[in-house]
């Protein structure tokens, strides 16, 4: 049970790295909130808005087209392992795969959808 | 032993995120809760010696889903600050529901004696996952290229500036 | 994987759909100068190539091909629904040149997606694998969630397509639980796996909770009562083209999928899901009527009465067991034949809303489009246009089960096989169901030829003419000469083994 060691230790990680940051935020650290501090940092200067304004529409997209070229991307790893083994069927296969999806990036640029206006 | 001990902490911690997804009240922090939620499946997954998949988790859902969510909540919140109530407006039956739906889960695996798929080795790494998807259940895989196609389609369709 | 050309020939049916798909999206993209013309004829072609295909498989080929490993097999069922879904996919994309004009909705991702979710149709009910009917289930829905939303600045078809979305989201969860449950009970997602599994005493409590959780999945997909709250408003606020396309081809391909599934996967089982069909068909006969009653916008109640229809269809799968305790797996037959009638009447139904649009001022001087949604809006519209109000009227008196239309013979079949099968009362049920539905449907055609017109400014289009007069030409057909379209379900239903 390798694996269940491996996940034993990124468990200890995580909640030794938790409780730390956790345990200095509620015991040590004294807390004496004021109207200024509360603010977001802006280099000093007086805050013109909230930090949590609303974005433009176009970071959803980029954020859609990032998912799913990063899916695209993932199922490139299984095949890139054993492209050897699988050779020219196993390429035509990831070929046809990529085809598609080239197709699809060629759409997306054509129509606009990498500009930003 | 000390697997079992692993697994019920991460069962745990599991289930307290997710809960918090549901009851927290600042769509923000539901998002963040949902992270840590997904993070520890990818703990699970480590346990059941699917390491690829793990990552492939951490990397999906952490990196890119995440990010998505956070930016659909970045962009529909008009009001800063806005709490949205978690609790369900109305019926008072949805939780007896959700309740029985689990426990009919729960009995279900209980009651079943043994688990075919646990008898077939796991596939974990990536190259029998690779065998998976190019030779198994290939149509399956070309058929995701045009998911993802459709998708992209879609996002353009419905997010592109100019009118109609 | 190895495969043979021969292999290749059980999804170039599908294929084709999607090539001429991709292209419509391409010369849209990539080609200057292109023409609405260019893009119908590439679709129009693609459909035909397709439908030849299928027409030689049936002809010249005969056995049915299991291809790549058995995750699709190119059967009887499987031509069958495909010919019914291209043939609505043929006549939907003929009346979208309505919507697509008068909306400015751009043409070639319009026709694209369509024939992308149509080709997913196709392969969904040639799946035979769950991992193929999963993949091709969400690639349909995506495809049908953009299109339902694809009048970006109508704020109704906004929150349909977003409703649409939640819920479907929803149902792909129960699907994949279920599907998961199947496969650590079964240890394989194949369906003729799965039964041998079954047999072989791997039948324990989480391979059924499993399949019950998978039919949750298709009965919010076909729109079954207690899944149908989305349907209103999605087929609601979706544009009328997409909505005539979605109210017939998924139910269609669903409930072909659902067939397949339950005979191939889960026959040994039909004590246990034939009685869960049965109060699922009941609930969804008489809800989807009684809400149909209320309406008083004609799309909401056409709405309604597709989810009663998905009702009456369902009745074949409920009754497969007879009370005698005897599986009969031909029963099925009569929802393959009652799901082509609907088909044709309810695309034509659909259609002569979009062809009785009108042109709204807008805000700005600028002028919006509004299909035929009211009752008023219809209002003795039978004078000025006696011939669309004949095939309307031919509509709905097929919905409504009149002789000697196709929704007759469609109910009749269904009926008649149910009381043979000794489920009396679920047929009583459902003549029943029927005959308050002809409430709604007369009241109608009551509209049309008696009330006294209240607008009359509307501007048909010609193309939605020709979808009309198709779709009537069908529904007469098949209600006149029914016999070579039930020979030839009965056929889908007996070779699928």
């Amino acid at each position: 049970m390798v694996w269940a060691q491996v996940a034993i230790y990124l468990l200890i990680v995580t909640c030794l790295g938790l409780g730390m940051s956790y345990t200095g935020y509620f015991f040590l650290a004294p807390s004496r909130p004021r109207a200024l501090k509360q603010e977001a940092y802006e280099c000093g200067v007086p805050q013109m808005a909230g930090s949590r304004e609303r974005f433009s529409v176009r970071f959803y997209l980029i954020a859609i087209m990032f998912i799913l070229f990063d899916i695209e991307t993932v199922f490139l790893i299984p095949w890139a392992v054993l492209y050897k083994q699988l050779g020219v069927p196993g390429l035509v296969e990831i070929g046809i795969f990529f085809a598609v999806l080239g197709f699809g990036l060629a759409y997306l640029w054509r129509r606009g959808g990498l500009e930003w206006d | 032993m000390l697997a079992t001990v692993a697994v019920v902490v991460i069962a745990v911690v599991l289930i307290a995120t997710a809960v918090a997804v549901v009851v927290s009240d600042n769509l923000v922090h539901s998002v963040f809760w949902l992270a840590a939620m997904l993070i520890t499946t990818a703990l699970l997954y480590v346990m059941l010696e699917a390491p690829f998949l793990a990552a492939i988790q951490v990397m999906l859902y952490t990196g890119g889903v995440i990010t998505m969510m956070l930016f659909g909540v970045m962009l529909t919140q008009r009001d800063p600050g806005s709490r949205v109530p978690s609790a369900s407006e109305a019926p008072g039956w949805a939780a007896p529901v959700a309740l029985g739906l689990g426990a009919t889960l729960l009995v279900a695996i209980w009651t079943t004696p043994e688990l075919a798929a646990l008898t077939p080795t796991p596939s974990g790494d990536a190259q029998k996952i690779g065998h998976m998807f190019l030779d198994r259940y290939l149509i399956a895989f070309e058929a995701l290229s045009v998911l993802l196609l459709a998708g992209m389609i879609g996002a353009i369709v419905l997010a592109r500036k100019g009118d109609a | 994987m190895t495969f043979t050309i021969y292999e290749l020939a059980a999804m170039q049916p599908a294929l084709l759909v999607m090539i001429a798909g991709l292209l419509a999206v391409g010369l849209d993209t990539f080609v200057p100068s292109k023409t609405r013309i260019a893009h119908a004829m590439l679709c129009g072609g693609g459909v035909i190539a397709a439908m030849a295909a299928l027409g030689s498989q049936l002809y010249y080929q005969r056995t049915a091909i299991h291809a790549f490993g058995n995750m699709l097999v190119l059967d009887d069922m499987a031509c069958f629904l495909s010919l019914a879904i291209l043939a609505a996919t043929g006549l939907v994309l003929i009346s979208s040149d309505a919507d697509t004009t008068r909306r400015n909705i751009g043409f070639g991702e319009y026709y694209g997606l369509i024939m992308i979710a149509a080709s997913a149709m196709m392969m969904l009910v040639a799946s035979n694998d769950f991992m193929t009917i999963f993949v091709n289930l969400e690639v349909l829905s995506l495809a049908l969630y953009v299109l339902t939303g694809i009048t970006r600045k109508n704020p109704r078809s906004n929150e349909a397509s977003v409703k649409y979305l939640v819920s479907g989201a929803f149902a792909t969860c129960f699907f994949l639980m279920g599907v998961a449950f199947l496969y650590g009970a079964t240890g394989t997602f194949a369906l003729s796996g799965i039964r041998e599994a079954l047999a072989l005493g791997l039948d324990s409590s989480m391979a059924r909770v499993g399949l019950g959780m998978v039919m949750v999945g298709f009965a919010f997909k076909i729109g079954a009562v207690p899944f149908h709250m989305w349907v209103p408003d999605v087929y609601e606020g979706a544009p009328t083209s997409t909505t005539a396309f979605m109210s017939v081809t998924v139910k269609a391909a669903g409930v072909g999928a659902l067939i397949r599934v339950l005979l191939i996967a889960a026959p040994m089982r039909s004590d246990l899901w034939a009685d869960l069909l049965w109060w699922m068909a009941v609930a969804t006969m008489v809800v989807g009527n009684l809400m149909a009653l209320q309406q008083t916008s004609v799309k909401r109640m056409l709405a309604f009465s597709s989810v009663a229809h998905t009702g009456y269809a369902l009745v074949a799968l409920a009754t497969m067991r007879s009370t005698d305790e005897t599986f009969v797996p031909e029963a099925a037959a009569s929802a393959l034949f009652y799901l082509l009638t609907y088909t044709f009447m309810t695309l034509g139904a659909f259609s002569f809303l979009i062809y009785m649009g009108h042109e709204l001022p807008g805000k700005d001087g600028t002028s919006e489009w509004q299909d035929a949604e009211t009752l008023s809006d219809l209002a003795g519209m039978a004078d000025r246009r006696p011939w669309a109000a004949a095939m309307m009227g031919l509509f709905l008196l097929s919905l409504g089960g009149i002789p000697p239309t196709a929704g007759f013979l469609g109910k009749f079949y269904l009926f008649a096989g149910a009381i043979e099968r000794g489920h009396v009362t679920i047929a009583v049920i459902g003549v029943m169901a029927s005959l308050v539905s002809l409430y709604y449907y007369l009241r109608v055609i009551v509209w049309m030829y008696m009330k006294e017109p209240m607008i009359a400014d509307e501007k048909p289009h010609p193309s939605v003419a020709v979808v009309i007069a198709l779709a009537g030409l069908a529904t007469l057909l098949i209600g006149v000469m029914p016999g070579a379209f039930i020979a030839a379900a009965e056929h889908s239903i007996a070779v699928l083994r």
